[in-house]
């Protein structure tokens, strides 16, 4: 009987966490659903590694994550735009690598976007909690962050590499697909109104359509706040109710704060709109300092 | 039994739409929330990806946007004719006995602002029907409805930074089995060494909406 092996973290960087589908199916228990805060990426990155579309990847905050493998694997980065550098040597394609057993595997800081996520093939054998490996970052519930010397037990890899020695995909053709799409210094996000909409009067109504606002550094995976205008309407009076991911909630403050994977559960302040589903993920992936225009979807 | 007094909740439903797949449904009525949680296993379970019950009102997430408009005939079905669905819909609450002992930090004084003896409040509070409602505030922390109506008070001015496990308080007639590990502002009455919320288990909690809890007191009363 032979050890199994483990990816070590040689450095987090600022924060990497363990990270798959989340919790969603304990949600009336008061859990938050947490989980890749850009699913895109999960999926792509676990896509290019060959594992189902759920397995567990390392999110890293401006990528800086280092490691090392104990055993040969392939490795596929998504999410914000990084480099990689393999036992020092830059290689030119990051959305899939070869990496040998032992090498020092260095993702640089993100040049565009926020969070990067690596899959490696064969996945992450990290336990579960709530059926998700995933770390709530609100809560505690799951794994710990990652630190210097963290050790993730790997899954079976599916297949042995087919080229050894090879350290990027340039020659893989159409199995690498380009990455998700990142927001820059400005992004357009589609939204929906509701539930609470009908508590703002026209003039709020008017002000969150006009506003540019600015994702402000006081922005994480619970949610990211929004500088640029005070709403004045939807005094806390209500009861607290169920939110949705993506959810536009005012506070008294009047600053809005829209919710992401390691959100609360339920709220007591009133949601004015809801981030459209589909560029959620896109939207998670701005900046502090990206200036965002929010537009109505219509139904 | 589950109760069918709901008929009066047809003129009063109220459902908002919440992004492109929620309905956030306004009900004050635990066996309607209980009745829209049912619809969880309808259609095998492919209706809905998720619902989360709060205190007046349960948010239902359709599994795809395609699904809301049958989501939402579903729910409006409950609040016209919910009674007929009943024993098709609603799983058998589970009644919870919780052997606790009563005598928490806050005891002597809760007692004293409803103006009854520590022993008639024990006593109130036992006797209670308590139910669960919802679970929220932290994970676990199941809010359980029905309270004698004498035990309304209000929440203590300073929280409690971290409250352990198994600790039984109360505040505005509800109470709640602290899950550990959370602040608090309710008051502690009482201990119990049931285990209500359990990460290492799957669910995590013998509990559901809709279920019984009786407090019953053991060891020696004040």
């Amino acid at each position: 009987m032979s050890m199994p092996s483990a990816i070590e973290i040689v450095d987090p960087g600022i924060s990497s966490t363990l990270q798959d589908e989340g919790r969603l199916s304990s949600i009336h228990y008061g859990v938050s659903p947490s989980g890749a805060i850009d699913r895109r990426a999960l999926h792509l990155a676990n896509e290019h590694a060959e594992n189902a579309p759920d397995a567990t990847v390392i999110e890293s905050l401006l990528g800086r994550l280092s490691f090392r493998l104990q055993e040969d694997r392939w490795c596929a980065l998504a999410g914000a735009r990084a480099s990689v550098r393999i036992d020092g040597q830059l290689i030119s394609n990051s959305t899939l690598f070869h990496a040998a057993a032992g090498a020092l595997v260095e993702v640089g800081e993100a040049t565009r976007g926020l969070y990067t996520v690596l899959a490696v093939s064969g996945g992450l054998g990290a336990p579960h909690v709530l059926g998700s490996a995933s770390t709530d970052t609100l809560s505690g519930i799951g794994p710990e962050r990652l630190t210097a010397g963290s050790a993730i037990e790997l899954g079976d890899a599916k297949r042995l590499p087919r080229v050894t020695g090879m350290h990027d995909a340039a020659s893989l053709g159409g199995r690498v697909r380009s990455n998700v799409s990142l927001p820059g210094d400005r992004a357009e996000i589609g939204f929906h109104w509701g539930p609470r909409d009908n508590l703002f009067d026209q003039t709020d109504r008017d002000l969150l359509l006009r506003t540019e606002w600015v994702v402000s550094n006081d922005t994480n995976r619970v949610g990211a706040r929004m500088d640029g205008a005070r709403l004045r309407g939807g005094d806390g009076t209500l009861a607290s109710e169920g939110i949705v991911s993506g959810a536009i909630q005012i506070p008294p403050s009047g600053q809005p704060i829209i919710f992401l994977a390691d959100r609360p559960v339920t709220g007591g302040y009133p949601v004015i709109g809801v981030v459209d589903e589909g560029v959620l993920g896109y939207f998670a992936q701005a900046r502090p300092g990206t200036r965002v225009r929010l537009r109505e979807v219509t139904r | 039994m589950p109760s069918s007094a709901t008929n009066n909740d047809a003129v009063q439903v109220r459902i908002f739409v919440t992004g492109s797949r929620g309905l956030l449904v306004e009900t004050e009525s635990v066996d309607t929330i209980e009745r829209i949680l049912a619809l969880r296993s309808t259609l095998g379970g492919a209706l809905i990806d998720y619902a989360v019950p709060a205190a007046r009102s349960v948010l239902v997430v359709a599994s795809s946007e395609e699904l809301v408009p049958a989501l939402r005939l579903a729910i409006k079905g409950i609040f016209e004719n919910g009674a007929e669905n009943e024993s098709r819909l609603l799983r058998e609450p589970v009644v919870h006995v919780i052997p606790t002992r009563y005598g928490g930090e806050d005891l002597v004084e809760a007692a004293r602002l409803c103006g009854m003896s520590e022993r008639e409040f024990v006593r109130a509070h036992a006797e209670s029907e308590h139910r669960i409602a919802f679970f929220g505030f932290a994970p676990g922390f199941a809010y359980i409805d029905g309270s004698d109506r004498r035990l309304d008070l209000p929440r203590r001015e300073s929280p409690r930074k971290n409250i352990a496990a198994g600790i039984v308080a109360v505040a505005a007639c509800q109470s709640v089995i602290y899950p550990g590990n959370t602040p608090g502002g309710w008051h502690l009455i009482g201990k119990t060494d049931f285990v209500s919320w359990n990460l290492t288990e799957n669910p995590p909690t013998p509990f559901e909406v809709g279920d019984t809890v009786v407090f019953q007191p053991i060891g020696q009363l004040p």
